[in-house]
């Protein structure tokens, strides 16, 4: 499949940026479902795990995307997905699937698939069984019923596994088995929670393959659940970022890197440097961010003048002294990571800034020493209180 | 036929009893402690292997085993072939205490071939044991049947097929007449030892040497079954028994008949797949201190010792304790005498 | 140098013990006490010849051929010379001590063997070793020997029934012999010993149970090589044997043609066949009740579910004949619930098969409620809702995946609740005891009061033997069904923490 065939196949839309919390209307390229309602909506949905509140997340899924739910340890993902699922009851606001409100459907009538963190095979089933098991309960006919086992089961690879024990399997092969068990019955939506997690570093590019050949080939909408970014990056097309409860910002994964809403996605999608920095209109209508050190010119205006600037660290190269836009650094420590050098400078102030140079940039430089700086793209500018 | 079958069981008894002319001087109930003797007796088996002249060894131990054989039938009461040596045990270890003496009367054989056993190896198969001595000279009388075979069991053939179901059909005949002319031994269970030995004969004839692993499973099947009957008070005779007691045990001596006919096709069948004591020597010669070891160094894998090994106890070289009767043939058949008797007493697990 | 002292310290011993023994020898015979001359005649002539003088004859040609074997360099000189010098003792005290030359030959063998072992031991094994194989020599000699004589302690002469145990002390030196090399022999060894000689009136009893208590201690492995477990274990053993004593005694303690007798009887096999229909019924009764109740209480928190928890436990707290009595007083004749249920389904407890399975129940339902509690316990939730997420509705989750996977505990459960059902007594006496429905244990009783503990010893036998070869037979078929989810979630712990170290 081609790039931009593989693109539409996971939903990707143009770039959208949105504060926290605000819905996300997404409209599917693919015509596989009525596209009148998104395949799932959750509308300020809250939970109460004890004395753990989640939400108000709002979100919404159109059919064939691949979403993402990214954040750290903690941060209530899980809950999320099994509310989804419907293992949990919901404390407040909707959840539609398919446009009908769902809270009130059992979990077996929901018809949305779900793959926990543990795999969860049943022990006293071997492989075939374990994939056979929800078969029973859809209402294709015998012959089509053998003919989904036998296509999934050929779709995930699992032809020399059927009558192994579950017990017998590794970590890699349980998670498999266990997509291939939850994609057997057709499920308008299948929930991924941490499907790389507990697998060794050998077994995540093959699970990465799988997953996206899969995405690929039956076009299940999808949500996907890790702390790990790098996933994110591999397999999602859009990705929403998770803070205690709460959706900090939700957009394809490039934009999520590139331009964050927040300094958290900022920080935890991870490597760039965050400075607090004041922004300042400039009178031919752009904005220029002003700190302790210099100041740097701004695609457009932000609409706010405090908050934080992000600088990518490969944005960042030697410079010849006096060239506009320059500034000057000492160099902390100098590391040669092959590919690039990793350099750290001090900029005035004792503002530390992360840099990646290309490889001959890096080779003259030491520690101790003085060089100037430039920019290679703009910085990117983001709202927050920079006193907190 | 009856009255001939009659008069040769008188006469036969008439001769047993007359072999044992030390019958009355020899009387262990007695407060004479002549059951003492197999200790001694069996005391020299721990010596004779190592001090007998190599060169001349093997003749050394068939005049054992014929020894053997005139110890057991002229002196040896208790014993009573190798079921009864159990049950007797058994009999003897209840009396500790109560009869000291008979409990003497009744273990020392079992024990001192179990001890001899554990320290010096399973000696007493190879360098004693009667019935043992007897399937090895019909071995030595008919070696021709062995012949051509390098393990046990023969390639198949029509003459072989045939002589086991004549053997079978013999049998049956027999038992066929035993049964109608007299009240059967019902507890004699010797009949079954032979039947089980007319069907090994035909397995043997027709799987031949590809089930030899698999039926020597059979010692601990019949090891258990006579422990139970011990236990049970049944009482089991078993071949060559007649020999050693003056009742006229029809069953033992049909037995002993099948034991020597299967041992023309087989060499060693009783102990390589039915013998309850060869099972218990094996568990006490498992570890014993005196040992075939071979030095690999020196083994041409020549296969000698597996040629002259009458219980396949020997391959390539190496000795398998379960099996080894302690006969010493692969010692002195072995030309760079790899194979030697080693003394190992370093700790046991 | 050092070769030819040691030549000289062999020419020194070997020759001294050779000279001591001829010297003996040729004192005897000037004293009268040995002919030597008419022993050669009397040989050599008719063949019968004086077993005292064979004896003195043959241990001076065994010297006569150690001797210069030894001085020539031949041989261990320890062993040689220990032998020698034991074959020169029984030739001077010999017959004084023991009764003939038999027996003295006799001693002599084993005496040379203890020899040998001793010296093997101090030469290639640890001290502690030979320790015990001194310590083991003195305590046989102790049993067999000093107890009678009363060598060392006379007051304990005549204190035991052993008479005639010496030459029964020379054939357990003889298996000493055979154990002293390995610690798990010589445990063997004494567990075997002990049990024939101290507990002998239950010699079988006791070494089928210390032999398992040895088999136990000495196969012990563990990954925590602790010394304090393996004591725990022994302690633990102990009370096991305290336990299985007894009924080993009574299993075997019965000869065989008794209990066949016994199985014949006629009143006995309807009472078995009764106990096996009556306890099956009322397990099956209790299966298709407990498993709903033992799901219900592992998968929902309710008011009062602790307290119904430990009422459960109520019929093995309360003692059998107050639950016997309990229950005559509601469901008996005459009582108000026994007679409604009486004239409404005509259905009558005491003295017929349904009070008998009523008690049964009773008495069961712990066992089986609480095993399949246990069971469902350990089925994880994650495990139903995985089924649900994949359509089945709650009945068939519990159906496909709960039931199943509890099976296991369950059927041991029901197991344990037929054993008791089918051994329970107590109730038994008070709602149903009267011949025509009386199971095996109130016939057992029925028959020790009528006949005393002799004649019912048999049919205990055979019940003890019946209902523990029942027990484990169940026991094994458990086996086929599926185990719990622990294989698993163990694979995905060990998959997490490689992932983590790789990390």
């Amino acid at each position: 499949m081609s790039e931009n065939g593989r693109l539409s196949a996971f939903g990707l839309r143009p770039s959208e940026q949105r504060s926290p919390g605000s819905p996300a209307v997404s409209a599917s390229p693919r015509p596989r479902v009525p596209a009148s309602a998104p395949l799932l909506e959750l509308c300020s949905l809250e939970l109460k795990l004890g004395a753990f509140r989640l939400g108000p997340v709002s979100l919404s899924l159109a059919a064939g995307d691949y979403l993402v739910l990214l954040g750290p340890s903690g941060c209530g993902k899980t809950s999320l997905l099994k509310a989804i699922a419907g293992f949990h009851p919901t404390a407040a606001g909707q959840l539609f699937v398919e446009g009908r409100e769902a809270a009130g459907l059992p979990v077996h009538r929901r018809g949305i698939g779900y793959v926990s963190q543990a795999a969860d095979l049943f022990p006293h089933l071997d492989v075939a069984g374990n994939v056979r098991f929800g078969l029973a309960y859809s209402r294709l006919s015998p012959l089509e019923k053998l003919e989904r086992f036998d296509r999934i089961v050929e779709l995930v690879g699992l032809e020399g596994l059927l009558d192994r024990e579950p017990a017998t399997l590794s970590g890699g092969e349980a998670r498999r088995v266990a997509l291939a068990r939850a994609l057997a019955v057709s499920p308008r939506l299948l929930l991924l929670d941490e499907p790389l997690g507990m697998l060794d570093k050998q077994a995540r590019p093959e699970m990465l393959e799988t997953l996206k050949r899969l995405h690929a080939e039956l076009g299940t909408a999808t949500v996907h659940v890790t702390h790990e970014r790098e996933e994110a990056w591999a397999v999602g097309a859009r990705a929403a970022v998770m803070r205690a409860g709460r959706v900090e910002q939700l957009a394809p994964v490039g934009e999520l890197f590139r331009r964050p809403a927040t300094r958290f996605v900022a920080e935890f999608l991870g490597g760039a440097n965050v400075l607090a920095a004041r922004f300042e209109a400039r009178p031919d209508g752009g904005a220029r961010a002003v700190l302790d050190w210099g100041g740097f010119d701004l695609a457009g205006a932000p609409g706010f003048s405090e908050g934080w600037l992000l600088i990518r660290p490969e944005h960042v190269a030697l410079a010849a002294l006096g060239e506009k836009g320059a500034f000057a650094a000492t160099v902390r420590s100098v590391s040669d990571r092959g590919s690039h050098v990793e350099a750290v400078f001090e900029a005035g102030g004792g503002n530390i800034l992360r840099a990646h140079l290309v490889a001959q940039d890096g080779a003259g430089l030491e520690a101790g020493g003085s060089v100037a700086l430039r920019l290679t793209s703009t910085p990117h500018a983001i709202a927050g209180d920079v006193r907190g | 036929m009856a009255s001939l079958f009659s008069r040769l069981g008188d006469l036969f008894e008439r001769a047993v009893a007359n072999l044992k002319v030390l019958d009355q001087a020899l009387n262990g109930l007695e407060g004479s402690y002549v059951e003492l003797l197999t200790v001694l007796a069996l005391g020299l088996l721990a010596v004779i292997p190592v001090i007998v002249p190599e060169r001349h060894r093997q003749r050394y131990r068939l005049a054992n085993q014929l020894f053997g054989i005139a110890i057991f039938i002229f002196v040896i009461y208790t014993c009573l072939g190798v079921f009864g040596m159990i049950r007797n045990f058994h009999r003897g270890l209840s009396e500790i205490g109560r009869e000291n003496i008979v409990a003497l009367y009744y273990c020392s054989v079992p024990a001192t071939i179990l001890v001899t056993s554990m320290i010096f190896g399973p000696t007493f198969c190879g360098w004693i044991c009667p019935t043992g001595a007897l399937q090895e000279l019909i071995g030595r009388i008919f070696g021709r049947w062995h012949r051509g075979r390098k393990r046990c069991g023969h390639p198949f053939s029509w003459k072989l097929l045939a002589m086991a179901l004549a053997v079978t059909a013999i049998f049956l005949g027999w038992m066929a007449y035993l049964s109608a002319t007299r009240v059967f031994f019902v507890e004699d269970a010797s009949i079954y030892w032979s039947e089980v030995l007319v069907i090994l004969l035909l397995v043997l004839v027709w799987r031949m040497g590809a089930w030899d692993a698999r039926l020597r499973r059979l010692r601990v099947l019949s090891f258990a079954i006579i422990v139970a009957a011990a236990i049970a008070s049944l009482r089991i005779t078993s071949p060559v028994h007649f020999g050693f007691n003056k009742v006229y045990d029809p069953a033992s001596v049909l037995a002993t008949v099948m034991v020597a006919l299967a041992a023309l096709v087989v060499p060693h069948v009783w102990c390589r797949y039915l013998c309850p004591w060869r099972e218990a020597i094996a568990w006490a010669a498992k570890h014993s201190a005196r040992r075939l070891a071979t030095d690999p160094a020196k083994c041409t894998h020549c296969g000698k010792c597996a040629d002259v090994c009458g219980v396949d106890a020997v391959a390539d070289g190496k000795v398998d304790p379960r099996e080894c009767h302690m006969c010493l043939k692969c010692v002195d058949n072995c030309p760079t005498k790899a194979i030697a008797l080693k003394e190992d007493w370093k700790p046991m697990p | 140098m050092n070769e030819r002292s040691g030549k000289r310290l062999r020419l020194l011993v070997a020759g001294a013990l050779l000279a001591g023994h001829v010297a003996n020898y040729a004192i005897q015979a000037l004293l009268g006490h040995l002919h030597p001359i008419g022993f050669l005649r009397e040989l050599l002539g008719s063949g019968k010849v004086d077993d005292h003088e064979l004896f003195q004859m043959l241990l001076l040609a065994a010297n006569l051929a150690l001797g210069p074997a030894l001085i020539s360099g031949r041989g261990n000189l320890m062993l040689g010379a220990g032998s020698m010098f034991l074959i020169l003792a029984h030739a001077w005290v010999g017959v004084r001590v023991v009764p003939d030359p038999l027996t003295s030959g006799a001693a002599l063998v084993v005496n040379i063997l203890v020899l040998y072992v001793g010296t093997r031991l101090s030469e290639r094994l640890p001290a502690k070793h030979l320790a015990a194989f001194a310590a083991s020599y003195f305590a046989l000699f102790f049993i067999f020997v000093e107890i009678k004589w009363g060598f060392l302690i006379p007051a304990l002469k005549g204190r035991t029934g052993m008479g005639n145990a010496e030459p029964l002390f020379l054939l357990f030196v003889m298996g000493l012999c055979a154990c002293a090399r390995s610690w798990r022999l010589l445990a063997w060894f004494w567990a075997v010993t002990v049990s024939f000689t101290f507990l002998q009136p239950y010699a079988w009893e006791s070494a089928v149970v210390l032999c398992f208590i040895v088999a136990a201690l000495f196969g012990a492995r563990g990954a925590l090589r602790s010394p304090t477990a393996l004591v725990f274990l022994g302690v633990g053993l102990a009370l096991a044997g305290l336990v299985l004593f007894p009924v080993v005694a009574a299993i075997m303690g019965e000869s065989p043609q008794n209990l066949g007798n016994i199985l014949g009887d006629e009143r006995i096999q309807k009472a078995v066949g009764r106990t096996l229909v009556t306890a099956t019924a009322s397990t099956l009764f209790l299966v298709a009740l407990a498993v709903p109740l033992a799901y219900a209480l592992a998968r929902l928190h309710f008011p009062g579910r602790s307290l119904l928890l430990a009422a459960i436990d109520v019929p093995i707290v309360i003692p059998q004949s107050v639950a016997g009595l309990a229950l005559v007083r509601v469901f008996g004749a005459g009582q108000p619930l026994g007679g409604v249920i009486e004239n409404v389904f005509g259905v009558r407890f005491d003295g017929t098969l349904w009070g008998v399975c009523l008690a049964q129940v009773f008495v069961a339902m712990p066992f089986i409620v609480k095993a399949a509690l246990a069971a469902f316990e350990s089925v994880p939730v994650e495990l139903e809702l995985s089924a649900r997420t994949l359509g089945a509705s709650p009945w068939n989750a519990f159906r496909r995946v709960a039931l199943p996977l509890a099976s296991r505990g369950i059927f041991l459960g029901a197991v344990l609740a037929w054993a008791r059902a089918a051994g329970e007594f107590g109730a038994l006496l008070f709602i149903a005891s009267n011949s025509e429905v009386e199971t095996a244990p109130v016939l057992a009783w029925n028959l020790f009061g009528s006949v005393g503990s002799a004649q019912a010893g048999p049919l205990v036998a055979v019940l003890l033997g019946f209902s523990l070869a029942m027990f484990f037979l169940l026991q094994l078929a458990t086996r086929t069904l599926p185990r719990p989810a622990v294989a698993q979630n163990a694979d995905a712990t060990a998959a997490a923490q490689r992932a983590e170290a790789t990390a």
